[in-house]
């Protein structure tokens, strides 16, 4: 099913130029999919990016691409964990830890700066996740925040990516957020 | 439609202040009192921004330095003026002093604070390392 469902999502981005894609993600897939998509656009289409992690800390992200031997050299990360349990990590060679998933203007600054940073004219940029920047902020703010990041992208002129898990209990959202992206994908579901 | 409004009304207010400011105003006490009205505005615009950034952000922080510096520095600006207006006690010049001194140490510590940001947010060294294998994968997909 997961292959399935991201080989269908591939084949949807692989013509476009930049876009905005909000993807909805089982628990169960989750880890998976974020491989499978990362994979996707370092390995078969040579873009490096930005990825911002709210879940996991970057070690970790880190060592499981790697596991699944993905060049990560070619990846920005922007750790909004790591400092939550450990508040000595300010900077490593790619990547910038940020204090908590609640400074959204420090994780909109240092993810202007990285994409800017990047030296290609493809990019991309993967958000994880809605879910867990729900954990932290109010529905309210969260949807204000992802509807600017969305602005920003399309300025960026990046291949955008949003994590989402749990469908049903962030449906309002989603449902917000479905009118600012191109492509509303569920993946492991129905559709 | 509402926001070219809004810039009109903000445009016809400042030019009727400077207007009443060359007018009425004594040509000694123009430079102070332009200095004040800046200083005030510039003052309403940083607050605004430190309300809308993200508490304990370090763009916040930042802000908060700058700001400082700003309060300190139209303090002093509103002694010097009062005092071109008025007789002031003798103390006043001392005060003006520690407020421009003030206004200083809090402009260097805004500046330490953004150069920190600098180092912080600056993805020059992530940048050089992804061109490297950029260039590392071009030179392979050749060699093939």
């Amino acid at each position: 099913m997961l292959k399935k469902d991201v080989d269908n999502f591939a084949s949807r981005i692989k013509n476009l130029k930049d876009y905005i894609a909000l993807a909805t993600v089982p628990a169960a897939l989750y880890n998976k999919t974020n491989i499978k998509i990362v994979k996707y656009f370092i390995e078969e289409e040579d873009i490096p990016g930005v990825y911002i992690t709210l879940n996991k800390p970057y070690k970790t992200v880190q060592s499981i691409l790697k596991k699944s031997k993905i060049d990560t050299r070619l990846v920005i990360f922007i750790d909004c964990v790591t400092r939550l349990a450990d508040n000595s990590e300010k900077k490593s060679s790619n990547c910038l830890f940020i204090g908590s998933p609640e400074k959204l203007s420090d994780i909109s600054i240092a993810m202007d700066q990285a994409v800017r940073a990047i030296p290609s004219k493809q990019k991309f940029v993967f958000f994880d996740s809605l879910s867990t920047l729900l954990l932290y902020n109010n529905a309210e703010i969260v949807a204000r925040f992802i509807h600017f990041l969305a602005s920003k992208m399309r300025m960026w002129k990046v291949k955008g990516i949003i994590i989402s898990l749990e469908k049903d209990k962030n449906k309002d959202l989603i449902d917000k957020l479905a009118q600012v992206c191109d492509i509303v994908v569920d993946i492991g579901g129905e559709k | 439609m509402k926001k070219n409004f809004q810039f009109f009304i903000a445009l016809v207010g400042i030019l009727a202040g400077l207007y009443a400011i060359f007018k009425l105003l004594p040509s000694y006490l123009i430079s102070d009192f332009l200095s004040l009205t800046f200083g005030v505005l510039a003052i309403i615009w940083t607050t605004k921004a430190l309300l809308s950034l993200s508490r304990n952000s370090s763009l916040r922080s930042y802000t908060g330095y700058f700001l400082t510096a700003l309060v300190f520095i139209v303090s002093s600006s509103l002694v010097i003026t009062t005092s071109k207006l008025t007789v002031l006690p003798e103390w006043t010049y001392t005060l003006r002093a520690v407020l421009f001194s003030l206004a200083y140490l809090a402009f260097v510590t805004a500046s330490y604070k953004i150069l920190k940001i600098g180092e912080e947010f600056g993805f020059g060294e992530s940048a050089k390392a992804i061109k490297k294998a950029l260039d590392e994968k071009m030179n392979n997909y050749k060699k093939k």
